[in-house]
């Protein structure tokens, strides 16, 4: 359900490179200030989508909409939106820090002024390096570097594709930290690819599952109140089975092996179903959502993928 | 913003110590023959003037400017594929037509400014350690002859430039366009005597014939037929094909 504050959609994108389908009839929306994780092993298909995110490759199907502006169409106007880093943070070594910012400054249709150049070396906090060669950087040196460029002209939207590749763990908590601060105070949307489940986890609000170019899934990392309209199978252990299948007919879906009644239900209909329960009598002993944990199911996909 | 990206490329091409170095190696060269000739070998420095000087100093170090023309022009875009800061360069609104116009600009006013620091340190060189005679052509005749020469480098460095993009590296492109630098006045011998070898390039190559002064034509004449606007159009015609070419190639391409 696209909204004015979605920034980035995909529609039904594909992508066919000699013959074999690499991206299948992909489709997903980010919205401002949200953090989405694009979860896949390795070879899914994480980088392919993004190289065509930011024009780098062409896509066989499909429709990319950023801020609004088709990118094959308006292809300046998407692309004025958008920072990126693609794989690595590559930059040029040969350059310090600030003729690189410079460079991709000079690129940017609005002009970037010297406070915001300084604002945003603050930010990732490289003053002390700024005026280094590139090439005398550290790679978590080069990932701030590169997070700070794509940054530099108050994009709308920063796609990091596996940002934390090669970063020690403090450095991949700085990282969340920046992003997570980012998307709270800039209102920036931001997706991140990772095969890694863990930090995904720590660091997005919403996931999709990739697997050979397709959407396995798609959910909230933390569900909480927004969830409520999502319908999931439930299961309650009852003192009668039979009695349960009586008072149960009015409802769709319900099945019934013993005692462990099975019925697909909204977050608001479980009190409702647990009020027909026991007042009909039945006593209560279990009941359980079986919605696969995003770990279940990210582990039987990668299990079965071979990664 | 085209200028922008222009100045990018030149901020580019300045970072590296290639393109400093290389400056530096011409001064010091024009500086070093001087001193050389002049307080080396006094007898010949007698004999000679401001215009022996430089134009030997122009003649030698032409082709060097030429040589490190096809080499950045060779490197300009397959460097990015190297390196892999084409995907920075190219998830830009600008268009990669534009990218890809303001490297080739940027690599054109470097072959310009080597081409200008030969010729004027030559003449400057010459005549503060040599002097001017009653007898010295005029400062004009040399930079006529470096203007002359300017189509051919352009045209070779649209022909490194291209190889540079469609090939994406920089051995294969450089050697192929410093054989057809080496080789193009023999082929337009060889096929001199066929009609359709009026439309190959390297039969208007050498502009400096079409000069009246015997001092820059070198008592050279045109082919029969050969006109001075016939030679440039063919030029301009082969750097644009190479030039839409290499468009054609580097914005449709996929980046991986
Ligand atoms: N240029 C290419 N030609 C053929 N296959 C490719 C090319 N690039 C990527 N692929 C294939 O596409 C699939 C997805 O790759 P990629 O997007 O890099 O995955 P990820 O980033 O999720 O690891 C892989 O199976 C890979 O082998
Ligand atoms: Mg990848």
């Amino acid at each position: 359900m696209p909204t004015e504050e979605t920034v980035v959609r995909l529609e039904n994108v594909s992508k066919t490179i000699g013959g074999a389908e690499i991206i299948r009839n992909l489709s997903f929306s980010v919205k401002r200030g949200e953090i989405y994780g694009f979860l896949g092993p390795n070879g899914s298909g994480k980088t392919t989508t993004i190289r065509m995110m930011v024009g780098l490759i062409s896509m066989t199907k499909g429709t990319i909409t950023i801020a609004g502006h088709d990118i094959r169409k308006e292809r300046g106007k998407a692309m004025a939106h958008v920072g990126a880093i693609v794989e690595n943070p590559e930059l040029y070594g040969y350059m310090s820090g600030r003729k690189n910012l410079l460079h991709f400054a000079r690129m940017s249709p609005t002009p970037v002024s010297a406070e915001r150049m300084a604002e945003v070396v603050r930010l990732v906090d490289l003053e002390h390096a700024i005026d280094k060669k590139v090439r005398t950087y550290s790679l978590g040196m080069k990932q701030r570097l590169g997070i700070a460029q794509a940054l530099l002209h108050h994009p709308s939207i920063l796609i990091l594709d596996e940002p934390t590749n090669g970063l020690d763990p403090a450095g991949i908590r700085q990282l969340r930290d920046y992003l997570r601060l980012l998307a709270r105070t800039e209102r920036l949307a931001i997706i991140v690819s990772s095969h890694l489940l863990s930090e995904i986890e720590l660091m997005c609000d919403r996931v999709l599952i990739i697997q050979e170019g397709r959407l396995v899934d798609e959910r909230l990392v933390h569900p909480g109140g927004e969830s409520e309209d999502r319908r999931l199978p439930v299961r309650f252990e009852v003192s009668d089975g039979a009695r349960a299948a009586v008072l149960l007919q009015a409802f769709a879906g319900v099945l019934i092996e013993g005692n462990q009644v099975t019925v697909e239900l909204g977050r608001e209909e479980i009190p409702e179903l647990v009020t027909v329960l026991t007042e009909g009598g039945l006593r209560l002993y279990q009941i359980r959502t079986l919605a696969p944990s995003l770990e279940d199911t990210f582990l039987e996909l990668t299990k079965g993928g071979g990664v | 913003m085209f200028f922008a990206l222009v100045r990018n490329e030149l901020m580019k091409l300045h970072s590296k110590r290639q393109t400093r170095y290389f400056y530096l190696f011409l001064i010091i060269v024009l500086l070093g023959a001087g001193f050389v000739f002049r307080f080396g070998a006094p007898e010949t420095a007698a004999r000679i003037d401001q215009m022996d000087f430089a134009s030997n100093m122009y003649a030698g170090l032409s082709l060097f400017v030429t040589v490190f023309a096809l080499a950045i022009g060779a490197q300009s875009v397959s460097e990015e594929y190297r390196d892999g800061t084409i995907k920075q360069l190219l998830i830009r609104p600008s268009s990669r037509t534009s990218i890809l116009l303001s490297k080739f600009v940027a690599v054109l006013l470097v072959l310009l400014a080597a081409d200008a620091l030969i010729v004027a340190g030559g003449l400057l060189i010459g005549t503060g350690l040599f002097g001017i005679q009653a007898d010295t052509p005029p400062a004009l005749v040399l930079i006529k002859t470096a203007v002359y020469d300017l189509p051919r480098m352009v045209f070779l460095t649209s022909l490194s430039f291209f190889l540079g993009v469609a090939l994406r590296g920089i051995g294969l492109a450089l050697s192929v366009s410093l054989i057809a630098y080496f080789v193009g006045g023999l082929v337009s011998m060889m096929v001199s005597k066929y009609r359709w070898s009026k439309l190959l390039i390297f039969r208007h190559t050498d502009l400096a014939v079409y000069d009246p002064d015997p001092l820059v034509s070198g008592g050279g004449m045109p082919p029969a037929g050969f006109t001075l606007g016939l030679s440039l159009t063919v030029i301009a015609a082969y750097i644009a094909l190479l030039l839409g070419l290499s468009m054609l190639v580097f914005a449709k391409r996929d980046v991986r």
